[in-house]
């Protein structure tokens, strides 16, 4: 019961602090105290909210709380934002086919002999 | 890939799909000797494919039922593979098939291959050495340079007729030259 009773008290002062400085029921902090710590916690919960507001969020209130975009992000804006570093990349591994002198990606075949040697291909076959 | 090195691709797909897909490929590739699909298919592919030459050269009954539980279609094959594969690669210590880069052909860009039997009707790599040759002849250039004289090789050493067969491709471009030019002045 002592381990218990200690920090109810200690809590109740605090809260009792807080009643004090927001200016309202200094009664109410002494009836706090001698009642249970479950009745205190149950009582307490409604007052704290409706007290805390005012107090410092209306100092803030004309600075960060109001530091939001005026406007909506347009389509080009964001696009240009989400695609920026992702250009395409030029291709650079290009040297010339030695069956047609055509311009090829390196280690990739050539389009126009596969094209021509396939199309002999199906000649043969049906010859 | 998370739990170490892969020992194989696993192609986006579960055991039994991915399966299914290389015995499709490779039943392809048997029946036409050449098969154009993605880069890691093909290789994929390429595993199972000489596997299957090998269960071929070996041709004793465990490798012909081992065979044919792969084929999708294996009356067809199955009898290929015994037969005209069989002597093609007797000589040849493996390296059966080849992959070669294409352009992609897929609308997503995938990256492609031609998976192709070495030294077939359909041998990409034989065609291409062909037309190089013939091109550097046209041009009056006598010796081929390093890469196609070891293409040459490539292709014709283990290819019966070999030098005879790839001469014969290259009059037969020559040929088909001069027929164009000709119809090109006409």
């Amino acid at each position: 019961m002592v381990l218990r009773s200690l920090p109810s008290t200690v809590s109740s002062q605090i809260l009792s602090r807080i009643f004090l400085t927001s200016g309202t029921l200094g009664q109410g902090s002494r009836v706090l105290q001698t009642s249970s710590p479950r009745v205190l916690h149950t009582l307490l919960k409604p007052v704290a909210l409706s007290l805390n507001i005012p107090g410092f969020l209306s100092d803030i209130w004309d600075t960060v709380l109001r530091a939001v975009p005026k406007k909506k992000t347009s389509h080009m804006k964001k696009r240009h934002r989400q695609m920026a570093g992702k250009a395409l990349k030029d291709v650079k591994n290009l040297n010339t086919c030695s069956g047609c002198g055509q311009i090829k990606r390196a280690h990739v075949l050539c389009t126009h002999c596969v094209e021509n040697i396939k199309k002999q291909w199906k000649q043969t076959q049906t010859a | 890939m998370a739990g170490g090195a892969a020992k194989y691709r696993h192609l986006s797909r579960k055991s039994s799909h991915r399966q299914a897909l290389l015995r499709n490929l490779v039943t392809s590739l048997f029946k036409h000797e050449s098969i154009t699909t993605t880069w890691p298919k093909a290789k994929e592919a390429q595993r199972l494919a000489e596997k299957l030459i090998t269960l071929g050269k070996k041709n004793t009954e465990a490798s012909r039922r081992r065979a044919l539980s792969v084929f999708y279609t294996p009356h067809e094959i199955l009898p290929k593979l015994f037969g005209p594969l069989r002597e093609r690669y007797a000589e040849r210590p493996g390296g059966y098939t080849r992959v070669l880069r294409v352009e992609p052909k897929k609308d997503d860009q995938a990256a492609s291959a031609i998976l192709e039997l070495v030294d077939g009707p359909k041998d990409m790599r034989f065609a291409m050495t062909a037309r190089t040759v013939a091109r550097q002849r046209s041009q009056g250039l006598d010796t081929l340079n390093e890469l196609t004289r070891l293409n040459v090789q490539k292709v014709t050493q283990f290819r019966r007729d070999g030098i005879s067969d790839l001469e014969l491709a290259i009059k037969t471009l020559e040929i088909n030259k001069q027929k164009e030019s000709k119809s090109k002045e006409d």
